[in-house]
């Protein structure tokens, strides 16, 4: 809880600046600043209501999130509040931060995985059953995919109540309360409404009302779109917490009768979060850290698979079943290589690979090429289904628990790839923190 | 007629209370709260209506979440209601539930108070109050002061138990 400026004398004032404008905001521009040691209240200057008022206020204007809780048991005074402001730490105060140290400050900070969860759908169906409803012999999806069961949203489930679900699970994981949310970053394949996934999310959450939301595209990459963005928002000290959540309901939109169950019998739903925070705040180690990210899009492959809704309001889907199969085995066994080189880590040393899974059989023939044990991917698709951007999500999350089983000295990196519609790709690494 | 020779002959559940209370005024969205207009305060935070236009001072409802937070010295309670709208920074005044946190925030109970009960507010208290069957709220408005009637949280069910501070 020091100051990080070389000025301090430049961040009292504008410390001092921005609270005279709120003050004024709150008590009228015709009530005269009171001395700093005055306390507020007491003097009859403000009444709680405007205290509260005033002091949210600050927390907006200068970003410094938990100036309320900062000021428990303290005096109601201007100066309480300067030295709340002065002792907050770097990443509290994002524009105010900026403004005090400058463009060229260069300090890149780390983000490490906070927390995690996964959540499905809590109808789960024998893959027979979906078999018989889109109309293919019973056995197929087991026999040709490797799909054993799917998890189904319940009627009073949906994106929504499942990304909640999994957000308000992480929270708990990582002992984060909320209002210590500085930004969502929501991504899903399924929900098209409006207001978008993030917006819902931060209403449902209560979330702090300047916490951020973004949504993010990509189809089933978009968990590592979103996790590369909320990794950009802490390293630029934008955020020092960030929620990434994926929600997928896929079987209200890839029903029987609208879509090939060689296509549509594929999904089934789920949601996933992961908490990133700022590993500037004094990590105890024992954690994972998020290394690189590496993007591209392979547009050879692009009309593997195409969808579309239709003037009728279907959906048209164009699914090349082969040429994306071959396309996500090569395409993810490069990125796997390109990230090996990159961060210098041996794919046999990986814990964990959490990649999007199509289907488990294309899981099984991506662990042959790429000559690791099957064992190192968490095994979602199988039980429950394509989860779109909630697989990798729950595959991420499966790897981190597995690894918390371990000793902290003894876990080892995660690798993270996914592909996406056009045909896209990226992937990361996690290396543990000790 | 003088209630000082009253005394307590039995007592009324919770669940029965809140019974009888979702069947008075109870209300899905922010305009049937009050029959009237609310406002957010443009200056800073809070939420308030114009004296005079409301039909009722205190209106039951759902909440699909509900969070409560200290903030300096005060408590303050956000919620979600059923609509879907946010009520933010609501002074939190039930009487119960103050009596609850000033003993949580007793200088017997040791170190770190603050931070041992903002953690228990944002977990197990969160928690028990939204899985709890007979959650319910009711929100009132103040007396006209600085010009507005203030919304304010009256009354949250759950009502809290004693043994919960034991929890941390």
């Amino acid at each position: 809880m020091t100051p990080r400026s070389s000025s301090v004398s430049g961040n009292k004032e504008t410390f001092r600046r921005l609270v005279g404008e709120c003050f004024r905001r709150e008590a009228g521009s015709s009530v005269p600043i009171p001395a700093d040691n005055i306390d507020l209240m007491e003097a009859g200057i403000l009444d709680s209501m405007a205290w509260v008022s005033f002091l949210r206020a600050v927390e907006t204007a200068s970003g410094v999130s938990d100036l309320g809780s900062e000021l428990h048991e303290r005096p109601a005074s201007i100066a309480a509040i300067l030295l709340a402001l002065q002792s907050a730490r770097p990443a509290d105060s994002q524009t105010m931060q900026r403004e005090l140290r400058g463009a060229s400050s260069g300090v890149i900070h780390a983000a490490v995985i906070a927390g995690s969860s996964a959540v499905t759908g809590s109808q789960v169906l024998p893959s027979e059953e979906v078999d018989r409803a889109f109309g293919m012999p019973a056995g197929k999806l087991r026999d040709r995919a490797g799909i054993e069961s799917l998890a189904y949203a319940a009627d009073q489930e949906n994106e929504l109540t499942l990304g909640a679900r999994a957000a308000e699970e992480a929270l708990r994981a990582a002992s984060c309360a909320p209002s210590q949310l500085d930004w969502i970053v929501a991504t899903s394949e399924t929900h098209h409404d409006y207001p978008a996934l993030s917006a819902q999310l931060h209403l449902r959450l209560l979330v702090r009302e300047n916490c951020g939301a973004l949504d993010v595209g990509g189809a089933c990459l978009g968990l590592l779109n979103a996790l590369a963005v909320a990794q950009s928002l802490i390293a630029s000290g934008q955020a020092r917490l960030v929620a990434i959540v994926t929600a997928d309901v896929h079987s209200r939109t890839l029903t029987p009768g609208r879509v090939a169950g060689e296509f549509g019998g594929l999904f089934g739903d789920g949601a996933s979060a992961v908490l990133l925070r700022s590993a500037a705040r004094g990590d105890p180690g024992g954690g994972y850290r998020l290394g690189d990210f590496l993007f591209g899009c392979a547009g050879q492959y692009a009309a593997a698979i195409r969808v579309n809704d239709s003037k009728d309001g279907g959906l048209a889907v164009q699914f090349d079943g082969e040429a994306l199969s071959r396309a996500a085995i090569t395409r993810m066994e490069k990125t796997i290589t390109a990230i090996e080189q990159r961060s210098r880590i041996p794919r046999a040393s990986v814990g964990g690979f959490a990649t999007h899974q199509p289907n488990p059989r294309l899981v099984t023939l991506l662990a042959k090429q790429c000559g690791v044990s099957p064992e190192t991917f968490p095994p979602i698709a199988r039980t429950c289904g394509n989860l779109g951007s909630s697989t990798c999500g729950a595959a991420l999350h499966a790897a981190l628990q597995n690894a918390s089983k371990q000793a902290s000295g003894e876990r080892k990196p995660i690798f993270l790839a996914s592909l996406g519609p056009g045909l896209l790709f990226g992937g990361g690494w996690l290396s543990p923190c000790f | 007629m003088s209630t000082r020779g009253f005394e307590k002959a039995t007592e009324v559940l919770e669940a029965e209370i809140v019974t009888y209370l979702r069947k008075a005024e109870v209300s899905p969205c922010l305009h049937d709260l009050f029959g009237c207009a609310v406002y957010e305060n443009k200056n800073g935070s809070g939420l308030y209506a114009n004296p005079g236009e409301a039909q009722r001072l205190i209106c039951g409802c759902e909440t699909q979440n509900l969070r409560l937070e200290l903030c300096a010295n005060e408590i303050r309670a956000t919620l979600a209601l059923s609509s879907g709208e946010v009520l933010r920074d609501l002074p939190f005044v039930d009487r119960d539930w103050r009596g609850f946190i000033d003993n949580a925030l007793a200088p017997t109970r040791g170190a770190n108070l603050v931070a041992r009960l903002e953690r228990f507010l944002n977990s197990q208290l969160h928690y028990k109050i939204m899985s709890c069957p007979h959650h319910f709220i009711r929100l009132g408005l103040t007396r006209p002061f600085h010009d507005f009637c203030w919304l304010m949280l009256d009354t949250l069910f759950p009502l809290p138990q004693p043994e919960w501070l034991e929890e941390f």
